[in-house]
């Protein structure tokens, strides 16, 4: 593989839409994202990152061609995010995107009237952070995958587009701007129940609402090892550490502990939406019952997400978060009325009944002339001004990273997550960003 | 490769200190390599130009303002034939917008926003000494008035920006609250050839018995009693 030659010749740019101003291309806001656009700011950005960590730096012209190569692939993602008298809507954008290198702490705030993504690029990792507005984890990864790959191919690694990989020139799908949300609400079933406040880490803000990122790089061999010697999926075990780790940290608070954990609904109903489609289950365990000790934690989780994670139950989530975007009478109610009660709803209903987040995006796949020059990849979830640690998860060849970003100094939390998982005999490698 | 004896966890070559529980990590006698940061250095937080729902605000802000702006000029016109009455809340409501403005855009970088609201403050005090024909006012009590104001609220800002404990900026801010109504106190009677100091004196003699009572909890009373644990229920 050798580096791309810098050459002067004008880029090929991706299409761009057909009309701009009032003519411009739109798109209504998909469920999930409603809530999202009424949360942004700088202290809840609602943006994620997947990076790809390569055995080699990062040929700055070369990813730019990829990415201009991989936004054919992807133009509804060239959008702006506006507001209308009654919601928030995305406007397709005359804007190239460009990539940058990273100078700022992950997942900051993206601004108003610009792209909802960026493409960093710092070393050896190449990073794509979104909003959740446009997309959620499962979206960005296929962006990220598709870039990577278009990456390697710039720079002349050849390989069969195997991995469900998009290949140049493949037209979107039809479905894959789809609200499926709404396309599997169904009104006709009772709506979920709001759980009550959970208990939340306490601890000094970091300055300037920057993310306190801590990596830990473990072996896949070793915790699916553990995993399936308790019977329990990659998520319940780490979900069960996450929790242990809670409770060890709570000092004298009797609150229910809770995590966020967010389902793929893709896996539950057949749509190739590359807008948000995913719901939260909430395992949990209650201190105010009595002590526990990790298998006991294990136990709940495990057996709330086999029941939980289950269409019927996220059938009455759907039914709950459709019927009220729904209603005649929340949908008069101006933006400017609606966006600080839907911050309130979210506050309320969302963040204050976990305790943390916990994200698993599973294992991510590439041809093996790709995959032999990627090392590693890392998510990172971004946090909110209630919730202010959240946990995201991915896999790539024989590492897993955990990734807590954090909005509060303390390590408590983490230090107790990883030094437990190193007791059971899983070694940790920790990277961070703080000095 | 270098770990945390205490979590267990391993960590990068140059590492002296655990991540984690911040113990320090031995160092191996290998030959030191150069650092390989894993994120860019962090940088002062920048001041963007806000998050889209400041820029909304803003905008709905400035909407308001301009309909009570029209509304109220096309109201004069129609009735007198010329700008009369309204001229005051014209300038009431144009003076308003500037602090909203500043508010919105320099929130983050206060002294910015601070200036502004004393220079805009003083130029609507003068154009209404202009317009009610009473310019000879401006100088001895319009524009002394707004400067006192104006640097109690800068004594406000550095007393939220530096002091923490809660018994000390209350007392710090009723200090500057004081401060501010003898300055007042002494314009104003100044101005009408009274005598230099009337209310301002009863202000202060409210104020510093508090000030004791707060001096008293801060070193005495925090010290030997647990006031939650008093009055609990």
């Amino acid at each position: 593989m050798n580096p791309l030659p810098h050459d002067d010749s004008p880029r090929p740019l991706p299409p761009v839409p057909p009309a701009s101003g009032r003519n411009a291309p739109w798109f209504p806001l998909d469920n999930a994202a409603r809530i999202y656009a009424a949360m942004l700011g700088s202290r809840s950005p609602t943006a994620f990152r997947v990076a790809a960590v390569l055995k080699e730096p990062v040929d700055p012209p070369a990813l730019q061609k990829a990415l201009d190569g991989t936004m054919a692939l992807f133009p509804y993602f060239l959008v702006h995010l506006r507001y209308g008298v009654f919601w928030n809507y995305l406007q397709a954008a005359r804007e190239t995107a460009v990539v940058r290198e990273e100078r700022d702490p992950p997942c900051r705030d993206f601004g108003a009237r610009r792209l909802l993504f960026r493409v960093l690029y710092y070393g050896k990792r190449i990073s794509v952070e979104f909003s959740h507005v446009l997309t959620d984890g499962s979206g960005a990864l296929e962006f990220a995958r598709t870039l990577v790959a278009e990456y390697f191919r710039v720079l002349g690694v050849v390989f069969d587009y195997t991995d469900h990989l998009r290949r140049p020139g493949q037209e979107p799908a039809a479905d894959e701007f789809e609200d499926a949300y709404e396309r599997f609400f169904n009104k006709k079933i009772p709506h979920a129940q709001a759980l009550g406040t959970a208990f939340h880490p306490a601890g000094e803000l970091v300055p300037g609402g920057d993310l306190l990122v801590i990596s830990g790089i473990c072996s896949k061999t070793a915790i699916l090892g553990e995993s399936k010697k308790r019977n329990v999926s990659v998520t319940e075990f780490l979900t069960a550490h996450y929790l242990w780790a809670l409770f060890r940290s709570r000092g004298r608070s009797r609150r229910d502990i809770r995590v966020m954990v967010p389902v793929n609904l893709r896996g539950l109903y057949p749509s190739h939406t590359m807008r948000n489609f995913f719901l939260t289950v909430f395992p949990g365990i209650r201190p105010a019952l009595g002590a526990y000790e990790f298998d006991d934690i294990l136990k709940a989780v495990h057996h709330y997400m086999q029941i939980e994670v289950d269409e019927r139950f996220i059938n009455q989530q759907i039914a709950r978060n459709v019927a009220s975007a729904r209603n005649p009478m929340n949908r008069l109610i101006p933006l400017f009325v609606k966006l600080p009660i839907l911050r309130m709803v979210f506050s309320h209903s969302g963040s204050r009944t976990a305790s943390g987040i916990l994200s698993n995006l599973g294992g991510v796949g590439f041809p093996e002339p790709v995959a032999r020059h990627v090392d590693r990849f890392v998510f990172i979830t971004s946090p909110n001004s209630v919730l202010k640690l959240s946990v995201g998860v991915i896999g790539f060849g024989e590492r897993v990273t955990i990734t807590f970003a954090g909005l509060v100094l303390s390590t408590t939390v983490p230090r107790l997550f990883f030094a437990a998982l190193r007791w059971q005999g899983i070694r940790v490698f920790i990277e961070t960003n703080k000095e | 490769m270098p770990y945390c004896s205490r979590c267990g966890v391993e960590v990068g070559d140059s590492v002296r200190q655990c991540p984690l529980c911040q113990a320090p990590i031995q160092q191996l006698d290998a030959p030191e390599k150069p650092r390989e940061r894993a994120y860019p250095p962090p940088r002062a937080p920048s001041d963007g130009p806000g998050g889209p729902w400041r820029i909304l605000s803003w905008e709905i802000a400035s909407a308001v303002c301009s309909a009570a702006v029209c509304s109220v000029g096309a109201i004069d016109l129609l009735k007198n034939g010329r700008f009369t009455w309204s001229v005051y809340p014209l300038w009431g409501i144009a003076v308003t917008w500037v602090y909203l403005t500043l508010a919105f855009f320099f929130i983050k970088r206060p002294w910015i926003a601070l200036s502004g609201w004393i220079a805009s403050t003083a130029l609507f005090v003068y154009v209404l000494n202009t317009v009610t024909g009473t310019l000879d006012s401006f100088f001895p009590l319009g524009l002394p008035l707004t400067l006192e104001a104006g640097a109690a609220a800068a004594l406000a800002l550095v007393v939220f920006a530096r002091i923490k404990p809660v018994t000390y900026l209350v007392g710090s801010v009723l200090a500057i609250i004081a401060l501010l109504c003898v300055g007042l106190d002494y314009t104003i009677g100044g101005f009408l050839r009274q005598n230099k100091f009337g209310w301002s004196v009863i202000v202060v003699s409210a104020i510093v018995p508090l000030e004791g009572l707060l001096a008293f909890h801060r070193f005495f009373l925090s010290k030997r009693i647990d006031l939650k644990r008093l009055f609990h229920l």
